[in-house]
């Protein structure tokens, strides 16, 4: 199992921030470095990238605020 | 003045005017996840009548008819790459766009503040003394407006990008220089109200550079 985190150094201080969109429905197979989800923060849109390839398991709802380095997803 | 401010832009920037309107910015940003051009590349460009949304507004569920309800009335809608709410282009609005390339992590407010230094000091050239920062009631307010005596001249927003080890970020001013800006406004609202939201923007939050640069000249410092 690989952890998807939201990189810590991705914004600074503590902005408000979610994924405003998932690209895939849990369960799906995801390749290696697939865009899984667009990350907004303000008014800037990040893309946030499958690490491996294998099954997505999401942990955060869309529009839920997520903060740096947090646990996002998993891919089995 | 569009004009005038565009070739300040350029001269002071090396900064090409181009007329490959939004889709610029997409091949920008590719060229520079592909080491096709380097950090701080800037482009100005200016787009026909239109609104422009971020893909999040576009998700919505009432966005397909809230579009066509705004195309009718002489307003159709564009998706862009960053984020933020409804903003306009159209002749007398000046965009202006930069890359910042960085191997590995990246975070915006760099794109944010070199994008902007540069506006500020081109506006300085032309007698608009700006500054950076949040414009209550504004629309599509932020952190990296530009203004001018707390009135929003420019909105700014930013998409990034990695590929390959690569991370790029491409920042997007979009400058009201002249025009009517509570036309502009009563467009926005009209559509975000299709969209089922609740938008009341202060027409007095804006100002266009020309504005600003009369006040300038009528009441120098």
């Amino acid at each position: 199992m690989t952890d998807v985190t939201i990189p810590a150094d991705l914004w600074d201080g503590d902005l408000e921030a979610s994924i405003s969109a998932w690209f895939y429905e849990d369960g799906d197979e995801v390749a290696a470095n697939a865009v899984i989800a667009e990350i907004m923060v303000e008014k800037t849109s990040y893309e946030l990238l499958a690490p491996v390839a294998g099954t997505l398991r999401r942990l955060v709802a869309e529009e839920e605020p997520i903060v740096r380095g947090q646990r996002v997803a998993h891919i089995d | 003045m569009e004009d005038r401010l565009a070739a300040w832009l350029a001269a002071q920037s090396d900064a090409a005017i181009d007329d490959l309107d939004m889709a610029g910015d997409t091949t920008m940003l590719e060229d520079a996840l592909d080491g096709r051009i380097v950090s701080g590349r800037m482009r100005i460009w200016r787009g026909p009548q239109r609104l422009v949304v971020s893909p999040r507004l576009a998700r919505l569920p009432g966005f397909a008819v809230a579009a066509e309800y705004s195309a009718r009335d002489g307003w159709p809608v564009a998706v862009r790459l960053s984020g933020g709410t409804t903003v306009v282009h159209r002749p007398g609005i000046l965009n202006v766009s930069r890359v910042h390339i960085a191997e590995g992590g990246i975070n915006a407010e760099q794109g944010y503040r070199s994008l902007c230094a540069g506006i500020i000091t081109a506006l300085n050239r032309i007698g608009v003394a700006a500054d950076i920062g949040t414009v209550a009631g504004s629309h599509c307010d932020g952190r990296h407006n530009i203004r001018w005596n707390d009135r929003k001249l420019a909105g700014t927003s930013a998409a990034i990008r990695q590929r390959n080890g690569r991370t790029a970020c491409i920042a997007h001013a979009n400058i009201a220089v002249t025009g009517d800006i509570a036309e502009d406004i009563a467009a926005i609202e009209a559509f975000e109200r299709r969209l089922g939201l609740e938008p009341v923007y202060d027409p007095g939050a804006h100002v266009t550079v020309e504005a600003a640069q009369r006040y300038g000249i009528i009441n120098p410092p």
